[in-house]
């Protein structure tokens, strides 16, 4: 197979033209990010790449060898897809990545590390693909009792493959509709054989998917949203979402989306734990422990969000297992004085703090 | 004069800015090429022979008849030494 440039870069058509105002939106959100590390931490790089080149701004050479990294893995997509393809033969449903890829106005826009594939069987799956020669990577530790088995690679390709026997989803609202998911999705263009699902159910996956990993945090997660949903039927995405029990969340990742990207309407999370996103920049600190007590209610039906908040609150207030009270209190001071600093920033204090009691016996 | 291509089998490629990123799938190693590699390369994509990849340079680009043939002999010869080119 001959797979050439013109592939990878076409999007799909039917959305071309619905988009213009939320690619707006995101040139004037990236405008005002306050360092190219906070485009890096929302994993726009190569949106804001594209922004640089369309008004002739100056472009860091850490720019173009992200675009390059990704470029790499672009590539690789097709033959990874076939060859995955060709080892298994259950169904394969692409989520995320090339899949929402799709519906950028080029897919080369949209970065992704790895590809995330929802299968029928993923241990039969993960055992045909290390037979037909991807060796799994990783420390098994890490990948015991997730949604998602040991990454694969192909010797000399750096896109990595998950095999999911789920999307990433919020335990606490029940297990992924997996079957329906299987059942609705679609062939692709991704690869022959190769499923992908509707933009329906592919816009409410996204947004449980980025709520599973830290709420609001990462503007790209909201891009996808706000991307597939424009190619989506809204009263369906709300039908589905309402049978799967995951309204709240989604009510939550739609508006927040719609806010940044669609109407200027912020809701009240973009306003007060999630205004990072708004500001275009890391978390604070402080944003971090408002998100961890507070996010839980803009997903949660309000009982069970006050026992997660609670039980976020106790798993603060106590100490780590290998440390001491002392160390406790001189840490949370530190959280304190460090309300207002990037979290990156105020965790390398905190190493910086580790590594000296260290090295002077304490 | 000798038609040249690509192969036409597990050889995946795209552009971007004008210089070009390809995987060879079944060395799963990937090479990369300026934009004059690039457009060497769409030719070959097509089909071309080893005159007209000249000319092409010297079209596109501001160089010397001697130095755009070093330049597609040396392309042709790397892409043999990879095995790219069809038989």
């Amino acid at each position: 197979m001959v797979t050439t440039s013109a592939e990878f870069d076409s999007p799909m058509s039917t959305v071309e033209n619905q988009h213009g105002e939320i690619w707006r939106r995101i040139d004037a959100l990236l405008a005002r990010a306050p360092r190219l590390s906070d485009v890096r931490t929302h994993r726009l790089q190569l949106l804001e790449l594209d922004r640089r080149r369309r008004l002739g701004l100056p472009v860091e050479p850490e720019l173009l060898f992200d675009e390059r990294r990704w470029a790499a893995n672009a590539v690789a997509t097709p033959a990874m897809l076939t060859r995955a393809r060709a080892a298994y033969d259950g169904r394969i449903v692409v989520l995320k990545g090339p899949a929402a890829a799709r519906f950028y106005p080029r897919p080369l826009l949209r970065q992704f590390d790895d590809l995330d594939l929802l299968v029928d069987d993923s241990a039969a799956a993960q055992q045909a693909l290390v037979a037909a020669g991807f060796e799994e990577i990783g420390d098994p530790a890490t990948y015991s009792g997730i949604h998602h088995l040991r990454p694969l690679h192909w010797p000399g390709i750096p896109l990595t493959i998950e095999l999911h026997h789920a999307p990433k989803w919020l335990a606490a609202l029940g297990p992924a509709p997996v079957d329906e998911l299987l059942d609705a999705a679609q062939p692709s263009t991704l690869a022959p054989g190769v499923l992908a699902l509707p933009p329906e159910h592919h816009a409410i996956v996204l947004a449980l998917h980025s709520w599973a990993h830290v709420p609001l945090t990462r503007l790209s997660h909201l891009v996808d949203v706000a991307v597939v949903t424009a190619a989506a039927d809204r009263g369906e995405i709300d039908r589905l979402a309402q049978r799967w029990g995951v309204a709240k969340v989604w009510r939550s990742t739609s508006s927040a989306a719609d806010g940044l990207f669609v109407n200027g309407q912020l809701p009240v999370s973009l306003r007060t734990w999630a205004r990072n996103g708004v500001a275009v920049r890391e978390r604070t600190v402080l944003e971090t422990h408002l998100e961890r007590w507070l996010s839980a209610f803009w997903a949660l039906p309000v009982r069970r969000a006050l026992q997660v908040t609670a039980r976020r609150l106790r798993r603060e207030l106590r100490r780590s297992p290998d440390e001491s009270w002392r160390t406790k209190r001189m840490r949370t001071r530190k959280a304190i004085r460090n309300a207002s600093k990037r979290l990156s920033e105020h965790q390398r204090t905190l190493d910086e703090l580790r590594s000296d009691r260290r090295s002077n016996g304490s | 004069m000798t038609m040249l291509r690509l192969r036409d089998k597990d050889l995946t490629w795209l552009e971007i800015q004008g210089e070009l990123v390809a995987l060879d799938e079944s060395a799963s190693s990937y090479l990369s090429a300026n934009d004059s590699g690039f457009v060497l390369w769409e030719a070959l994509a097509q089909g071309s022979t080893r005159d007209d990849l000249v000319a092409l340079l010297l079209d596109r680009f501001d160089v010397g008849e001697a130095q755009a043939a070093a330049d597609v002999d040396a392309f042709l010869a790397d892409l043999r030494a990879r095995e790219l080119l069809a038989p």
